[in-house]
């Protein structure tokens, strides 16, 4: 299909171009497809970010961000600002975590925004307790990257594209949250590309020179695709079992007669004899 | 069910197999079973066992399975890498990947995640519970404090030693995870208070220090202290496993290079559950061992200046607090 073959021409070139302004991972190197490269002018390009309006009106809503090398500046800043955020472990392997930034001591702010560093303060956060949480007010991702349009493309894993989905099919993502890609001017294709159905649109690009909006009508909300999981690495990860048992199953209105824990017991013992 | 023999002296009768691995359906595959039985006897074995395993008719005669499936069995390891089959000779045992699999079992209760490769722990060193003790009695040892540059594995166990020695003041020198990038020499007089902590991690080292690549290795000066984790240790003082894979070439270049020699103190940190009693026969051994620093113990005795041959003597047969 013409599609996939330009996008893949977009990808080898935009790779190409990282290996000159991006950074290697400490453990991936140069394996761009293994990670999200951070890259020269990424500490501006969080400078655009942070001017965004939607920092200033976050009231009791929630921040998440992936665990990109790209947003790394983006969460030393909001540890020094003592903005709490949510972001998965790398690959989502364990789950969903959460980093009240008022217990990183000053001085170690660009630690904990480290992957490294985020290991010892960051605390580990269920589906259930965030899906008991507040909704989500922005959600920060960085990518390979990314059309006009706002659709993201590039051989990645499609993390965010299930963190989004999973985050909306708790309910905690409405129309009004706002979804930014940080990448460098690279990775930005000049061009209106159409995604797959799947494919999370965002509200701005992000750039070190730019800020972009996407102009879009209103979001679907996104949706796991749960045909789509059996064979991926998705299938065996904690997460998605666990969302599995909280969406497929559980209303979300408590009964009069049943806690929604002891429902949603059923519903797992249920599940497990089929 | 195991054998009523050893591997080493299987007094096997053809028509009473010691006992019987049967299929059953629904369970594992028969060479599956079988595999799994003799990974669990060849992991009993010492660890500098040279001689070859029992022959085929032998080991088909221990389980009552057929030829095939005991090739297929025997593969199986093989393919993993424990056992090594050597046309004419016969099946060998690799003690490396002996000691790998049974430390990696024990590892699962104290090692802490790495933040990419989570709990896989043939990928890299793991930082482990009580860590900080090991950390304590290293900074206590004459070595330590005399110490100007120390050398450290990018090990997550010494990510607090490496911050520890930049606030000490000391000079600190880490190859790159898998050695790809060089060595990252730590000045501890040019980082700020603030990037200490993100200096000692794999993450941020690089943005604090400068490189140096293999060839120019020379150019790291006289390194005074060698600290590494490991995958396991061995009593006499070796480093195992594949998570320290590029030490052995480390130590190779810098020895090439005068940087360090025979005299230079060198330690391993590790968990107690990560040591195994030596000999091990290895593949490629240290010439000079090392110090194991558990956090409940120290084995092994560091060179004095200037003594290097007689090192060897003095680590045999040492094997209690130092």
């Amino acid at each position: 299909m013409a599609t996939v073959d330009r996008t893949t021409q977009y990808r080898e070139r935009i790779w190409a171009d990282l290996r000159k302004v991006g950074r290697p991972d400490s453990r991936f190197h140069w394996d761009l497809s293994s990670f999200i490269a951070d890259f020269e002018g990424s500490d501006i390009c969080t400078d655009r970010t942070l001017d965004l309006d939607v920092w200033r009106t976050l009231g009791n809503r929630r921040v998440f961000i992936t665990p990109d090398n790209s947003t790394e500046e983006l969460r030393k800043r909001l540890i020094a600002e003592n903005v709490p955020f949510v972001m998965t472990t790398y690959g989502i392997q364990r789950g969903f975590v959460e980093l009240d930034s008022t217990t990183v001591p000053p001085g170690e702010e660009s630690y904990a925004a480290t992957l490294d560093g985020m290991d010892r303060y960051a605390v580990p956060v269920s589906l259930g307790q965030l899906q008991a949480g507040d909704p989500f007010a922005v959600l920060v991702t960085g990518g390979t990257a990314v059309s006009m349009s706002g659709v993201r493309f590039g051989k990645g894993h499609g993390y965010f594209d299930f963190e989004y989905a999973a985050l909306s099919e708790l309910g905690l993502v409405d129309s009004d949250a706002v979804l930014i890609d940080m990448v460098h001017d690279c990775q930005v294709v000049d061009e209106h590309l159409d995604g797959e159905p799947h494919d999370v649109v965002m509200d701005y690009i992000v750039t070190p020179t730019r800020t972009i909006p996407v102009h879009r009508d209103g979001r679907e909300p996104g949706r796991i695709l749960w045909d789509l999981i059996p064979g991926t690495e998705f299938e065996r990860l904690e997460v998605t079992a666990e969302l599995r048992r909280l969406v497929q199953t559980v209303d979300k209105a408590p009964r009069a007669d049943k806690t929604i824990d002891a429902e949603r017991q059923d519903s797992f013992r249920k599940e497990e004899k089929e | 069910m195991r054998p009523t023999n050893s591997l080493r002296n299987p007094k096997i009768s053809p028509n009473q197999p010691q006992f019987q691995v049967e299929h059953v359906s629904g369970e594992p595959p028969l060479y599956v079973q079988v595999s799994r039985e003799l990974e669990r006897m060849v992991l009993a074995l010492p660890l500098d066992h040279s001689d070859p395993l029992p022959s085929e008719p032998k080991l088909i005669d221990l389980w009552g399975v057929s030829r095939g499936t005991l090739r297929h069995a025997v593969n199986e390891l093989a393919r993993t890498g424990l056992l090594r089959v050597e046309q004419g000779r016969g099946t060998f045992v690799n003690h490396d990947v002996q000691v790998r699999l049974i430390v990696r079992e024990r590892l699962v209760d104290v090692a802490l995640p790495d933040s990419r490769f989570h709990l896989d722990f043939d990928r890299f060193v793991p930082d482990f519970l009580d860590r900080e003790t090991c950390d304590a009695t290293i900074m206590a040892r004459p070595e330590w404090e005399a110490a100007q540059t120390v050398f450290a594995a990018p090990d997550n166990s010494l990510e607090h030693l490496r911050a520890q020695a930049l606030v000490q003041g000391k000079r600190l020198v880490v190859p790159t995870f898998g050695l790809l990038r060089g060595y990252v020499v730590l000045d501890p007089t040019v980082i700020p208070e603030e990037n200490i902590l993100l200096a000692a991690t794999l993450d941020g080292m690089e943005r604090c220090g400068t490189t140096v690549d293999s060839p120019s290795v020379e150019s790291l000066g006289r390194i005074d202290l060698l600290v590494t984790g490991a995958t396991a240790a061995s009593s006499d003082g070796q480093h195992i496993g594949p998570g320290n894979r590029f030490l052995s070439i480390e130590i190779h270049e810098m020895e090439e290079a005068g940087v360090i020699d025979a005299s230079t103190p060198r330690v391993i940190v590790v968990h107690d559950c990560q040591v195994v009693e030596g000999p091990v026969a290895l593949q490629r051994p240290e010439s000079t061992p090392f110090v194991v620093i558990t956090p409940t113990r120290s084995i092994g005795q560091l060179p004095i200046a200037g003594v290097g041959a007689k090192v060897g003597e003095m680590m045999r047969g040492t094997n209690g607090n130092s």
